[in-house]
């Protein structure tokens, strides 16, 4: 990671129905943050062993983002996408990660039955030099289809408005 | 006047003890040049992978505040209620 560079991802835990999340704790695998081979100089290490996060608190120090799917108002009205690769594969992490940073208002099916799109996108290789993109409603009608050189562009115009 | 400066370190020792302890309880939190901060959390009850368990997600940032490269790999674990503690069933982004 660069000097000012942030990244968000999430980490999911399968839980015990009746079971609430108390804590979350983040332990680094290294007593140190140093890179390895040239970036030896930049040896840091750690004051501490592990970070922990209360997920019991206020409403104010744990940001809630949804509770259960289809009883919120503001959910409901939130497109629910399921993204989907060429051919019906699996897509890549960063293909995910860049449709929840540039479309944060809308949701990730985990099974396209829950979706009312399917966003389709063929990330660039060495034969395409553009990111596919295609977007289907729920009904099976074809409601976008364009490429772009980036693939944060790609998912931009992509996303369902 | 001994007991005064007793009862001055005991004072500041528990001072400091509860100035650890909300720390530990900030949304975000420094290691080295590293700050985390916590996002969000949602509990996906409608997308259970089985009837008996569901997915509890928790949405993080990370950002390096430093003036050199970073290399961490965290390791994820969520306590919870009946001391019961998990491992990651996935990653996203990280």
């Amino acid at each position: 990671m660069l000097p000012r560079e942030k990244s968000e991802g999430e980490y999911a835990f399968l839980v015990k129905n009746g079971v609430q999340p108390l804590r979350l704790v983040l332990t680094p695998s290294r007593d140190t943050q140093s890179c390895s081979g040239t970036d030896t100089n930049s040896a840091i290490w750690h004051g501490k062993e592990a970070v922990e996060f209360d997920l019991t608190g206020s409403p104010a120090s744990v940001p809630k983002i949804d509770v259960v799917p289809g009883t919120s108002q503001a959910e409901a009205q939130r497109a629910r996408v399921f993204l989907a690769g060429p051919k019906g594969s699996s897509l890549p992490a960063s293909t995910i990660k860049a449709f929840r940073d540039h479309c944060p208002r809308v949701l990730v099916a985990a099974e396209k039955e829950n979706a009312n799109y399917t966003v389709e996108i063929t990330p660039s290789s060495f034969t395409r030099s553009k990111n596919m993109v295609i977007v289907v409603k729920g009904t099976g009608d074809v409601v976008h289809s364009g490429a772009a050189l980036n693939l944060g562009n790609a998912v931009k115009v992509a996303a369902p408005r | 006047m001994y007991s005064r400066v007793i009862s001055l370190a005991i004072l500041s020792f528990l001072l400091t003890a509860v100035g650890l302890h909300g720390d530990k309880l900030k949304s975000s939190q420094g290691i080295g040049d590293l700050v985390v901060t916590l996002i969000g959390q949602e509990e996906q009850e409608g997308d259970r992978p089985d009837g008996d368990h569901h997915l509890a997600v928790v949405r993080i940032r990370a950002e390096n505040i430093g003036k050199q490269a970073l290399c961490v790999t965290l390791n994820p674990k969520l306590k919870a209620t009946f001391g019961l503690e998990y491992s990651a069933y996935s990653e996203n982004g990280l």
